[in-house]
């Protein structure tokens, strides 16, 4: 297992990875701070907005706001470019300069659709696509004739993003749009959540996408209100949502936990308490990509693993009636370990539950954590 | 620093943090839910009335008639159940009219416990069968005499809180103990109804109000009658309150045209005393413009 774990530390995909992101974090670690001030303090749907009710008394309310969604957008929202950018420089190895340019250029050529929706994205939906671009580019380029090669692939971007026109015209636009709500497409939503995002792609249920939404939610709400029984027990809202989801898509706070308990690595444990503050109100970009999660086969275990285990969990202490369901409507920036307790109105249980679902997701990631602290340090 | 102390320190840190997150947030959530909860309910919550034994659903007419010259916007509506459960009624509930009063009577109106057990329900029958037909889930009560025995045996045995609410309760001259004037003696009857007291919602504000004649009671039920509704709610509804009047019209069946407790309904009962909006049919009365009860 170590063995195999340290041939991956020092295979080329990870170094190009590391090297990729690595010198991006800093940047990701503004924008994921200012967006995590932007949706729970600044935004009308905030945690903190809403129980302090900050609009009406912060001063320089909306100046500030504009400032954060700046930040915001020409940080994160440029992540996809600067992948593509950055993964091209650390495959590159005569000309990574020209690299970078081609891989821009050609990235923001793919980009510029009339529907942006057809393009991968320039922000973080074009993370996996820019990472895979880049890496293309800069190996075309570690060919001979790289000056030759450089203006052969922005002709081609044309050519592709030509193609693409002429496919939005058709309008053929592949979108998720039906989220499982009951039954067991609750696992299989919380398995492609983790899937996608370890791939670095947008998942199914944004953990920052307002809760409780959709037929099941309102038939429990309703009842709720009207002192019946709650009909739908295991739903995306009931389950996933409060009990699996605390940090952001794959529990990672229990990952943070994790790591400021047990991994002595310096330069982890300095990510882990940047992270903290966005991880309270369920941004985990920094985390996904620095420690990093993304890609990494190890990670994905415990990635899918700590919020299966989570609502297994909670699935127990609500059909055993334990606990009661989670109906109310809260933001999607309160703070995890919080959401049952406010969505139930104050139900004990729940918030006990909710605890012990945190304390699950400890225990599952930190033999991993061990894993590749160890691994690191032999390697 | 020592490392130990760090730790205790960073760890108070988190503690105080967590705590001045989840007390504001827990304020906040329970505005929320309640914000919530009045958006669901019923706009209508109606004053439903029971009266006593020997009394028809007519037994209220005078008291609606002077509530409605003092106050605006509130129709009537009379049902009497049967004693197969069905129901005969007169009178309607006007359009935009969220807090009406409905009567509920019934054809067997005897005295006697075991009546009053069957009234308690047909009562329950027929107060679904309203809530149903004209959509509300919140409803106030007013029982006179037996009638308050009514409410009382079916707030303890038919009502649960997973349909309905009921926020106010008046009683007025209800022999708790029947006829007995020795609370002592405790009759079956009241008996039973202490054992059932925990059933009652706590949610409950209750005003039970007695008339007096004479020193000792209302010249038909006796004072400490009256009084021992207190063992009954007593340390089981939110509120309990007991009101003796005297004077004018105070015995007992003259308490529901007593002007002292026209105003305590007019006062603890009604919500919205004067509604807006609302054309209440007249019953052919001397004082146009002022609702009254139809078949006065």
């Amino acid at each position: 297992m170590k063995k195999l774990l340290q041939n991956y530390f020092n295979s080329r995909f990870y170094r190009v990875l590391n090297a990729t992101f690595q010198p991006l974090l800093p940047l990701i670690l503004l924008g994921t701070w200012a967006r995590a001030l932007l949706v729970s303090v600044f935004s009308r749907d905030g945690f903190f907005a809403q129980v302090f009710s900050i609009k009406s008394w912060f001063p320089g309310y909306t100046p500030i706001r504009q400032g954060l969604t700046m930040l915001t957008a020409y940080s994160l929202g440029l992540l996809g470019l600067l992948t593509a950018i950055f993964a091209a420089r650390a495959i590159a190895r005569h000309s990574p300069t020209l690299a970078m340019l081609v891989a821009g250029v050609g990235f923001l050529v793919l980009n510029t659709t009339r529907l942006a929706m057809l393009g991968p994205g320039l922000g973080m939906a074009g993370l996996l696509l820019g990472l895979l671009f880049g890496m293309l580019v800069g190996w075309l380029l570690n060919l001979p004739w790289p000056r030759f090669t450089a203006s052969l692939i922005i002709i081609v971007t044309v050519a592709i993003r030509l193609g693409l026109n002429a496919l939005a015209v058709a309008e053929i636009s592949p979108t998720f749009t039906s989220v499982p709500h009951g039954g067991s497409g609750v696992l299989l939503g919380a398995l492609a959540n983790s899937v996608l995002s370890w791939f670095g792609l947008t998942p199914l249920i944004d953990p920052l996408s307002p809760l409780l939404t959709g037929p099941t939610a309102t038939a429990n709400l309703t009842a709720t209100l009207a002192h019946k029984t709650v009909p739908f027990l295991s739903t995306i809202g009931t389950l996933y949502r409060p009990y699996a989801l605390f940090g952001g898509v794959g529990m990672t706070l229990g990952l943070l936990i994790a790591i400021l308990l047990f991994d002595h690595r310096r330069s982890k444990r300095q990510l882990a308490k940047w992270s903290l503050v966005p991880g309270l109100v369920n941004l985990n970009l920094p985390l996904v990509l620095g420690y990093p999660i993304l890609i990494n086969p190890l990670m994905l275990i415990p990635f899918t693993l700590a919020p299966l285990a989570s609502m297994a969990i909670a699935w127990v202490a609500l059909h055993l009636h334990l606990m009661t369901a989670a109906v109310y409507h809260v933001p999607a920036t309160t703070p995890g370990p919080m959401i049952a307790w406010l969505a139930t109105n104050g139900n004990w249980p729940a918030l006990i539950v909710a605890m012990l679902c945190l304390a699950a997701s400890v225990a599952i990631y930190w033999p991993f954590v061990k894993m590749l602290e160890e691994a690191d340090w032999d390697a | 620093m020592p490392k130990y102390v760090r730790t205790i320190l960073l760890s108070l840190l988190g503690l105080v943090i967590a705590v001045g997150l989840f007390i504001p947030a827990t304020t906040w959530m329970r505005g929320q839910v309640h914000k919530t909860q009045v958006v669901h309910d019923s706009r209508m919550a109606p004053v439903v009335l029971v009266p006593g034994s020997s009394a028809t659903q007519n037994r209220f007419n005078s008291l609606i008639t002077t509530l409605n010259q003092r106050t605006r916007g509130h129709s009537l509506l009379k049902v009497t159940v049967k004693t197969d459960g069905s129901m005969t009624s007169s009178g309607s509930i006007a359009a935009r009219d969220n807090e009406p009063y409905i009567v509920v009577a019934f054809e067997n109106n005897k005295d006697g416990y075991n009546n009053i057990k069957k009234q308690a329900r047909w009562f329950n029958v027929a107060l679904k069968k309203l809530a149903a037909t004209y959509h509300f889930n919140r409803f106030k009560g007013i029982g006179h005499s037996n009638g308050g025995l009514i409410w009382t045996l079916f707030l303890e045995k038919y009502y649960g809180s997973d349909s309905m609410t009921i926020s106010d309760l008046m009683t007025i001259g209800t022999p708790y103990n029947l006829e007995e004037s020795n609370a002592n003696n405790r009759t079956q009857m009241l008996v039973d109804l202490i054992k059932g007291k925990k059933k009652l919602p706590t949610s409950l504000t209750v005003y039970s109000l007695a008339g007096t004649a004479t020193y000792s009671g209302d010249g038909t039920v006796p004072l400490s009658s009256v009084e021992s509704g207190k063992y009954i709610f007593q340390n089981q509804v939110k509120h309990y309150t007991q009101i003796t009047v005297s004077g004018d019209d105070a015995s007992h069946s003259d308490l529901p045209q007593n002007r002292q407790i026209e105003s305590y309904i007019q006062q603890y009962i009604l919500t919205n005393p004067n509604q807006a909006g609302v054309h209440v049919p007249t019953g052919g009365q001397e004082r146009p413009g002022v609702g009254s009860a139809p078949g006065e």
